[in-house]
């Protein structure tokens, strides 16, 4: 959603609230839930916290309701048109851990699957003791642009989640895009089939939160390439070779905080923001757009620093869409220098890590690459593959500087890590962009040799291949569990199984 | 999705010398290839292909499209792409001479004035950057903070520091209360000698930050400049009881540092001055 203050307000001043809403028989307080239900055409839940909510469409509904009954929804909000021809409802004043349901068109009732639950209170866990994220990287194949080679792929891995899911009956919390969301241009027609058909089920019950990818930019304004604009301007949007510049749909269709409305320190742009959920903060950043420019990168670097040192939660989870360490098919982080589409992997590596050192992150996830590739529990390493020292940079068994931990099952690993004399300053780093595909060669960038070897990445024992790879090239997404004690990350299959999984103790 | 051809690719590769090519690049390139050759006169067609090589730092080739572009159309349209790929090509001057072109054909392009103003920084004209950075300011509804970060920066440069004030608060007004705009604000009051405006602008903060310790020891140290020692040493101390109960992270092991020792400072005594 395009930042605009007035909107912001007029939408604030009609939101509704569970405990204006009366029963009364008098017109004032009428139950104005009488309409009928509209189908939109996409709908999702935005900046779901423990108080409020944004439920945004597109169609011709004008207003939405909600209540704690499904046979009696209560609760009306006028909705207000935002740009991208969307229309949004915030609701405040929700309490927190409560289902909730809701109709579009202010009908009394509630259709089959229109239902959220709110989140916890800062700091505290959710009632089943555990905050459960799921990530998808470059998902964006489920439409027209990926289907002669992709067809089905980006539904595969959601029915691997959601038989993972059935497996222990907890639902997810947090739902999380890592970039390239919707194939080739990021259009909003590409957006409608890659993202609102395909999780259609998911996004009206949990609140999706994105970073920008390099496909988000069209063929850009500067760059007019597919995936490859480099410019800094989110109004140098072209879907085709035709179009007049415009506002690329991303910022349109999501409406992400910019003043710190979910938690976390106000950002002042939607392309980069945090929140929080319970017991984690998470921070989505802008490796796509703010990283193209020094001043911009550097205003994200020191909003950052801020945020962090203002959050005292359990967990901290970062996402951006280039990933400081690949050695993924054509994304080689240790070329990025040569390669103006990877330079932001470099530049990520060089400014960012070491904030996400010394502030406390525990997890960081990004796509760009169409594999799964994890690291061991980092710190300090910011420069290419060939300078990593198991005995400098990561966490090791017994301190022996031969034996890198693998955080599974006996190794997990400790948040106050044992090597750093009991410091909490290790990273975790997943590249996880084969949500929608998964690249089955090196492709013409990357040498074959080194194709999912990055030397700071664990060796997978799934693979395929002898001797193991440092890597997967799987389809498939990320479970993240958090709880008060632990922080456990799963990397899941199509059909469920978990291929890759480690385990941070606090 | 279309398919590349592989000989294509090769081609391409070797045109390219030591520039690099995106796998995504070269399906665009012969989807433009394929479009310039049932319509050989569309001129925008030559645009975007110029800009395609011109990423690949591929600039003979660029400019050739961009040529053959001006013939086949007017040759304003061109020269915005025409002033980036010489932007590229650190060809400040003629980078400009497209840039003035185009916006004297589409004032309101807020890109070109955003290019212009980085070009005129570099090339150490400060002013005409700060000009060009409110004409983008004006002209996008959402303008990045870090823009107004660089725009402050050049006029505290130019020891401007009332403007760039002026500009901070027109971005804190735009934009919300974002710390980095703020922060840099109280960077130059304090600068300014006007260490009262510094404390009320970083108490606006207090809710933004969540009332860290990070918040209460810098606040700390601004009462202290304006010698309200109780007051920062209730700060202080409320800072290190809550660093102490988080887990120990390198900056929260560096911050109770910084803490505790301006705690020592302001518990020292005077020294004595002798008559």
């Amino acid at each position: 959603m395009r930042y605009n203050a007035a909107i912001r307000l007029l939408v604030a001043g009609t939101a509704g609230t569970l405990v204006a809403c009366s029963n009364g028989n008098d017109d004032f307080f009428a139950n104005r839930c009488t309409g009928t239900e509209i189908l939109p055409s996409r709908l999702l839940l935005q900046q779901l916290t423990d108080s409020s909510v944004i439920i945004k469409w597109r169609g011709t509904a004008t207003a939405a309701c909600m209540g704690s009954d499904p046979n009696n929804l209560n609760v009306y909000v006028q909705s207000s048109a935002t740009d991208g021809d969307h229309q949004e409802a915030v609701f405040t004043n929700l309490d927190a851990q409560t289902l909730y349901y809701y109709s579009v068109g202010a009908a009394p009732t509630a259709p089959a699957g229109q239902q959220f639950t709110t989140g916890p209170e800062k700091s505290a866990l959710p009632d089943d003791g555990n905050t459960r994220v799921w990530l998808i990287g470059d998902s964006g194949t489920g439409g027209d642009d990926e289907r002669e080679d992709h067809a089905g792929e980006a539904a595969q891995v959601l029915a691997g989640m959601n038989t993972f899911v059935a497996g222990d009956g907890e639902a997810v919390d947090v739902f999380m895009m890592l970039g390239d969301n919707a194939y080739e241009v990021g259009s909003d027609f590409n957006y409608q089939q890659a993202v609102f058909e395909t999780y259609a089920a998911l996004l009206k019950q949990v609140s999706v939160w994105p970073t920008i990818g390099n496909h988000e930019m069209g063929i850009g304004e500067a760059v007019p390439l597919g995936g490859l604009s480099t410019s800094s301007d989110p109004d140098s949007y072209r879907a085709t070779t035709l179009d007049a510049p415009s506002r690329t749909p991303y910022l349109d269709i999501f409406s992400l905080p910019t003043q710190g409305e979910a938690g976390g320190v106000p950002s002042g742009t939607e392309q980069y923001y945090s929140f929080d959920y319970g017991n984690v903060h998470f921070v989505s950043l802008d490796s796509q757009l703010s990283a193209r420019d020094d001043d911009q990168r550097a205003a994200m670097r020191e909003w950052l620093i801020d945020d962090l040192s203002s959050n005292d939660a359990d967990w901290t989870i970062v996402i951006f869409h280039h990933p400081p360490y690949s050695k993924g098919a054509n994304h080689d982080s240790d070329t990025a220098d040569a390669r103006v589409f990877d330079l932001p992997q470099k530049d990520m590596r060089e400014e960012f890590v070491p904030v996400f050192d010394e502030y406390g992150v525990d997890l960081v996830y990004g796509g760009h690459s169409h594999s799964y590739e994890r690291s061991y529990y980092l710190r300090n390493h910011t420069g290419t593959s060939d300078t990593f020292s198991p005995a400098l940079h990561a966490e090791l068994v017994d301190n022996n500087p031969s034996l890198p931990s693998s955080g599974r099952g006996a190794e997990a690993y400790a948040q106050l890590s044992p090597t750093s004399g009991g410091v909490d300053d290790r990273v975790v780093y997943t590249v996880a962009g084969n949500s929608g595909k998964a690249d089955q060669s090196a492709g013409f960038l990357t040498k074959p040799e080194v194709w999912l070897r990055h030397a700071a990445h664990i060796e997978q024992p799934a693979d395929s291949v002898t001797p193991l790879r440092r890597g997967l090239n799987v389809l498939g997404s990320v479970v993240v569990d958090a709880s008060a004690a632990t922080l456990t990350a799963s990397f899941i299959d199509m059909d469920g199984e978990v291929l890759d999984r480690f385990t941070i103790a606090r | 999705m279309i398919r590349y051809h592989h000989w294509f690719l090769w081609s391409v590769l070797c045109l390219a010398g030591t520039a690099s090519s995106h796998p995504g690049q070269h399906e665009q390139l012969d989807h433009i290839n394929s479009l310039i050759a049932q319509q050989p006169d569309q001129q925008i067609l030559y645009i975007r292909r110029g800009s395609i090589y011109a990423t690949g730092a591929q600039f003979e080739q660029a400019m050739a499209d961009f040529e053959q572009a001006e013939r086949l159309g007017p040759a304003v349209q061109v020269a915005l792409e025409r002033g980036m790929a010489y932007y590229q090509m650190q060809e400040f001057d003629l980078a400009t001479q497209y840039l003035d072109r185009y916006l004297q054909q589409f004032p309101h392009a807020a890109i070109a004035y955003e290019y212009r103003s980085r070009i005129a920084r570099q090339k150490g004209d400060v002013r005409q950057a700060i000009a060009d950075l409110h004409r983008y300011f004006e002209l996008q509804d959402q303008p990045h903070p870090g823009n107004y970060l660089a725009a402050a920066d050049m006029l505290h440069e130019l020891h401007e520091t009332a403007q760039a004030l002026n500009l901070l608060d027109q971005g804190l007004d735009k934009l919300g209360l974002v710390p980095q705009l703020q922060q840099r604000a109280i960077e130059l009051e304090l600068e300014r000698g006007t260490t009262a405006a510094a404390i009320a602008r970083f108490a606006t903060l207090r809710i933004p930050l969540q009332n860290s310790p990070s918040w209460k020891l810098q606040m700390a140290e601004l009462l202290l400049l304006d010698d309200r020692h109780a007051d920062a040493g209730m700060l202080l101390n409320q800072a290190e009881t809550e660093l102490r109960k988080l887990r120990p992270t390198p900056a929260r092991i560096k911050l109770l540092q910084q803490v505790l020792a301006l705690k020592k400072k302001l518990a020292a005594p005077v020294a004595a001055t002798s008559d």
